[in-house]
């Protein structure tokens, strides 16, 4: 009960400092909000490319290229056999055609190449997702069809997009850092001068007999305060930024089609990154009170 | 209660405020401190409630040897002593009733305590009526009587008070003293700074007297 009080009287306490201080919260409120809306950002990216590897690694595309000679028919027919087989999905059947048009949107410069000559030299493949534990069976099933000429799998260029993407994670994990220490010591230098600027009451309580936990904790509140407001405008923030992204940018980006699918955080991400804030704000400004001199 | 031995006090700049001074305060004795301007009275009150550390001798209040007491021991130490500061010091942004309720939250009061305590000691000064002002609303007598009141709100063993009545007319001033004598009657031990030789002449309490740091008393 008395802890209750105390905590009570601490939050009042750190809420008057707050308000009192009101261009300094601001000027914190906004350092951290950046800092959090760019964090945003890197986890929405790194969120998305790490669930399309992930989907890619567990469910990898395949294509199977069939013979020159074979009929759109038999094509067809295999198809329809391969869908009802176990651990296999989305199959689809690419004629000559229309994989031109795919790789012509990819590449501009094979759509040149194909417009100056005439024949399509595309066979007809197949495209379907196998599930990593299926891959062995179906391998099997398709050994006896003379019609299939190669399968294809694109485990290299799954490891080169995984490399590439542990690359990418380490910089963000560096830029993350820079910034959540660039947010911790804002909310210390503020906290720093509203101390200062509050010495006096400080020297009283002091006089007076107040315990320094008494002193040190309602700025401890007014810096977590800060980081709780700047984690919540940074989040919006940032996933502002993303729908904006997205909506202008991303759709361009056909050859990497989970970038113009990219979707926002979940909800607990959200949570992550506002207590990360918080945390911040803690720690920022428990260390500024902990430099409080004793009168 | 209190005991000073040996004590002299030397300020940064060699300022010497107080000069082998040796004396003894009992519990539950009402003692005036007075002397010049100057002489080292503010000092005397501060070594006592340990804003300032002897530089030579010792400091024992409420049997704590003020030097020997570690940071944390300090506000422990400091609830027990009600000080009427000279200047006051009330929190500029509080009312004064959340300056009383403050003192109150600091020395660990119950919450549903905390209201008719305030009220109380507001209404021995005389100023309920001015709880929800600031200070800066209030004339310098006023802001004495708060600062009284403050100090007096819990009842201390020890009441230290540095000029209580400098801002106050006679007639408030008697009813003030009336105050300490009351608490004093409960058992608190008073020391009161004051350069009114009227005031002590009518109260024919002991009387300890500073002259340039050196200590004199007189008994009556
Ligand atoms: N913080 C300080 N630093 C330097 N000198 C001081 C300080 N406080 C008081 N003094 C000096 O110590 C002497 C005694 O001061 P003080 O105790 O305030 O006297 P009083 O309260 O009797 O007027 C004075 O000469 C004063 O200038
Ligand atoms: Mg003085």
């Amino acid at each position: 009960m008395k802890l209750l009080i105390d905590f009570s009287f601490y939050i009042r306490e750190g809420w008057a400092n707050f308000t009192r201080s009101r261009m300094l919260s601001i000027f914190s409120i906004l350092i951290i909000s950046v800092s959090i809306a760019i964090i945003t950002l890197f986890s929405t990216v790194f969120f998305n490319v790490d669930t399309y590897l992930k989907g890619m690694e567990n469910n990898p595309v395949y294509s199977i290229f069939l013979t020159p000679d074979t009929s759109a028919k038999e094509g067809k027919d295999l198809a329809l056999y391969l869908e009802t087989l176990k651990g296999v999905s989305n199959v689809k059947l690419v004629l000559p055609d229309e994989g031109m048009k795919k790789l012509a949107k990819r590449f501009p410069l094979a759509g040149e190449i194909q417009s100056s000559i005439e024949e399509n030299p595309l066979p007809i493949s197949i495209r379907l997702r196998i599930n990593t534990t299926a891959v062995a069976s179906v391998k099997q099933v398709l050994k006896p069809y003379s019609i299939v000429e190669s399968i294809y799998s694109p485990h290299f260029f799954l490891s080169q997009l995984k490399s590439l993407s542990s690359a990418v994670s380490f910089f963000i994990a560096l830029i993350a850092v820079i910034l959540i220490l660039a947010s911790i010591f804002t909310i210390y230098n503020v906290i720093r001068i509203t101390i200062l600027a509050r010495q006096n009451d400080i020297a009283i309580m002091q006089l007076v007999g107040a315990d320094m936990k008494y002193i040190r904790a309602p700025f401890t509140i007014e810096g977590t305060l800060q980081g709780l407001f700047g984690g919540i405008l940074g989040a919006l923030f940032g996933s502002g930024l993303i729908s904006v992204i997205r909506a202008h940018y991303l759709a361009h980006f056909q050859y990497l089609p989970f970038l113009s699918r990219i979707t926002s955080l979940p909800l607990s991400y959200f949570a992550g990154i506002i207590l990360l804030s918080i945390t911040m704000g803690l720690f920022g400004s428990t260390l500024a009170a902990s430099r409080i001199d004793y009168v | 209660m209190i005991h000073f031995f040996h004590v002299s006090k030397v300020y940064e700049k060699g300022n010497r405020a107080l000069h082998e001074v040796n004396v003894s305060i009992g519990k539950g004795e009402f003692v005036f401190l007075t002397g010049p301007s100057g002489a080292g009275k503010t000092t005397f009150l501060k070594l006592i409630f340990r804003e300032e550390l002897p530089s030579y001798g010792r400091v024992v209040a409420n049997n704590q040897n003020t030097i020997a007491l570690g940071k944390r021991q300090i506000p422990d130490f400091r609830k027990k002593i009600g000080v009427v500061f000279q200047d006051f010091k009330l929190l500029e942004n509080r009312t004064v009733f959340e300056n009383i309720v403050f003192i109150l939250k600091v020395l660990g009061y119950p919450a549903s305590f905390l209201r008719d305590r305030a009220f109380y000691v507001l209404k021995l000064v005389g100023l309920q009526h001015r709880y929800n002002d600031y200070p800066r609303q209030l004339s310098g007598g006023e802001q004495q009587r708060i600062a009284i009141a403050r100090a007096l709100v819990n009842e201390p063993l020890i009441l230290l008070a540095d000029e209580p009545t400098g801002n106050l007319d006679p007639d408030l001033s008697l009813e003030i003293m009336a105050l300490f004598e009351k608490i004093n009657s409960r058992g608190t031990t008073v020391l009161i700074a004051t350069h009114d030789r009227e005031m002590i002449k009518q109260m024919r309490k002991r009387t300890l007297h500073l002259d340039h740091g050196h200590l004199q008393e007189h008994r009556k």
